[in-house]
């Protein structure tokens, strides 16, 4: 799966700094496969520039609402006549807000919604631009972690399982090479379930820093400090903090993993057809799909965004290392 | 006289330096960094290897943008100050392209260079090539357009023409507006490198930038802007010398 | 040989050596990697 398995496919990680790069990439056809926000997945293939469907998920929950400490707000009936920082137009942070307003009975222009790129959003409340902002990880955790701000809700608190990206494919690659997308999928299901039930074995490539030696250095074996321990979930923020995947600090990342464990969930990751028909529900009423209109005579429907054919097969066993070096 | 430029040079960066110490007194690695943790930063990602690999990323895409530019810039710059049909033909499209920030392009860039190989190192020197182009036609244009009259007769007088023309006559009275033309579009497109590298690429000096803060590692980002500024000063310097190099050859030094 | 053609010359071994660096730092040319390999897109958000 990475470079420290024996065998299979090498997935890189291309890390982008914003949507619209990565969505021109794939419509550009320099790119094959990305998590990206789930309405802005049934949005592309609606328009259907480049067919591409959304194969699993990457993970559920891992968003948060954070206002500011010192603020009064309890619950989101204190955000009437306030302004709120959203990630994206076409993301599922966004549609969560219109369910939560539908819920306590506000009208449309009771808050005020603003688009604001997800690393500047908390600067932005300790700034005072917005009143509250929602957004997925780690840049909910970054203001609670500084002190300045607090969540008011989880996800797991107001629409559980949420789900923010999803794993989208080209249709190219699904027709030309189902193998690749199968080994894509099996892996991540397979990463998913180590993280939320795997024991305390290492995964290859790594060592605990006090078994830490010249020989591991050279290997390019990664360390995991000693204070972390070596939960799936710790070894996971250490690896997930490396400059070629998030490239964040790992006290910020063990944070979001750990601060409570379901802040964010790596179970349950196959497609559920309600779910996403409820995306699409409020997708299609919020003008999602407005340059290309959903009716009777042109439908669109589960089939013509998902393809859980490749959620089937057996989960691959993870690269683990025997119990003592 | 030297040492005096210098020295004066040096109090302007020792105050500026000091002011961004007093500003930033006490500030952590998420805020505004101090000139302490800058140089801190910059130590980490040169020790790391991150800062030659994106310094190599963005000095390939301005070499190659540039000198696409100035490839096909000079030679159409100087015939459309040549031919005055030519010239009032394409002089005003090519004044009307040229207010266009190269940034706009970008979408158009991706879209265009679309799955070749290396298409993200394509669109972004097809954006340094834009900056670069127009500031050299337009200063190749008007070099060729005010060609001294004199040397134009006297040269048909002596019977130079042809190649020979060109190569008496015509570069080296163009020379020095040439030249100062490409010292001014380097310079532009050493400034548009860094925000094409903002989006689509994953390398370079302003990848660098929008990446740390990503990762909410504002020392690597001033690390970064020092590092702009360092090779930007540079590429000036080069150009300068080249320019009075060619120009002292040639008896017209400016100095 | 004339201070022009010097000037090309040395222009051009930069300009490949450059080239060569950027493919050996940042698109892992000289890798000869026999794997197979799928990028997969993302930000640093979850």
């Amino acid at each position: 799966m990475t470079e420290n398995s024996d065998a299979g496919t090498v997935f890189r990680s291309k890390r982008y700094t914003s949507w619209p790069s990565m969505t021109e990439d794939i419509d550009a056809g320099n790119l094959h496969a990305a998590f990206i926000l789930a309405p802005l997945a049934m949005q592309m293939a609606r328009q259907g520039k480049t067919p591409v469907k959304i194969v699993h998920l990457g993970h559920r929950d891992g968003t948060a609402m954070i206002v500011p400490t010192d603020s009064p707000y309890q619950t989101f009936a204190d955000l009437r006549g306030k302004r709120i920082a959203i990630p994206h137009r076409y993301s599922n942070q966004r549609i969560l807000i219109e369910k939560l307003k539908a819920e306590f009975g506000f009208k449309d222009d009771d808050v005020r919604l603003i688009d604001y790129p997800p690393p500047e959003m908390p600067a932005g409340l300790l700034a005072g631009n917005f009143d509250a902002y929602i957004v997925g990880e780690p840049f909910a955790a970054k203001a609670e972690m500084e002190g300045f701000g607090r969540v008011l809700y989880l996800t797991k608190d107001i629409w559980p399982n949420f789900i923010s990206c999803v794993l989208i494919v080209t249709q190219d690659l699904i027709d030309n090479d189902p193998e690749v997308v199968q080994e894509l999928v099996t892996g991540i299901t397979a990463s998913g379930k180590w993280l939320d039930e795997g024991d305390e074995r290492l995964l290859a490539g790594l060592v605990m820093q006090d078994a830490a030696s010249e020989t591991t250095r050279e290997q390019g074996l990664v360390e995991v400090p000693n204070e972390f321990g070596r939960t799936p979930r710790m070894q996971a923020a250490i690896i997930a903090a490396q400059r070629r995947y998030y490239n964040q600090n790992p006290e910020l990342l063990k944070f979001v993993l750990t601060k409570p464990v379901d802040r964010v969930k790596y179970t349950e990751l196959d497609l559920a057809r309600e779910e996403f028909a409820e995306i699409q529900h409020w997708a299609d009423k919020l003008g999602f799909f407005d340059l290309r209109p959903v009716t009777p005579e042109d439908p669109f429907g589960f089939e013509d965004y998902c393809d859980p054919r490749f959620e089937r097969a057996r989960i691959p066993d993870m690269p683990l290392q025997e119990v003592e070096q | 006289m030297k040492l005096r430029t210098l020295l004066f040079g040096a109090i302007g960066f020792a105050l500026f330096l000091g002011f961004w110490h007093w500003q930033t007194y006490g500030n952590a690695i998420g805020d505004l960094p101090g000139p302490w943790l800058t140089a801190r930063g910059l130590g980490e990602i040169a020790v790391q290897g991150i800062l030659w690999e994106n310094i190599v990323a963005s000095v390939f895409r301005v070499a190659w943008g540039f000198s696409l530019a100035a490839g096909i810039g000079i030679p159409l710059g100087l015939a459309l100050g040549w031919y005055p049909s030519l010239r009032a033909v394409f002089n005003p499209l090519v004044q009307a392209l040229r207010p266009i920030s190269p940034i706009a392009w970008l979408p158009f860039a991706v879209i265009l260079f679309g799955g070749y190989p290396m298409s993200s190192d394509l669109s972004a020197i097809f954006l340094l090539f834009m900056s670069a182009f127009f500031p050299i036609v337009t200063a190749s244009t008007s070099a060729a357009a005010s060609l001294d009259p004199r040397y134009i007769r006297s040269a048909s007088n002596f019977g130079v023409g042809g190649i020979a023309f060109f190569r008496r006559v015509m570069l080296p009275a163009t020379l020095p507006q040439i030249l100062t033309g490409l010292r001014l579009a380097l310079g532009i497109a050493w400034v548009v490198v860094v925000a094409a590298e903002m989006l689509g690429v994953e390398s370079g000096l302003g990848y660098q930038v929008m990446d740390s803060r990503n990762a909410l590692r504002m020392d690597y980002v001033a690390a970064a802007m020092v590092v702009i500024a360092l090779i930007g000063l540079l590429l000036d310097m080069g150009m300068a010398r080249i320019e009075a190099a060619a120009l002292a050859r040639r008896g017209m030094s400016r100095r | 040989m004339s201070q022009a053609l010097r000037i090309l010359l040395s222009f051009l071994a930069f300009l490949s050596s450059v080239t060569l660096l950027h493919g050996w730092m940042n698109l892992d040319w000289f890798r000869g990697d026999g794997r197979k390999q799928l990028t997969v897109a993302h930000l640093p958000v979850t």
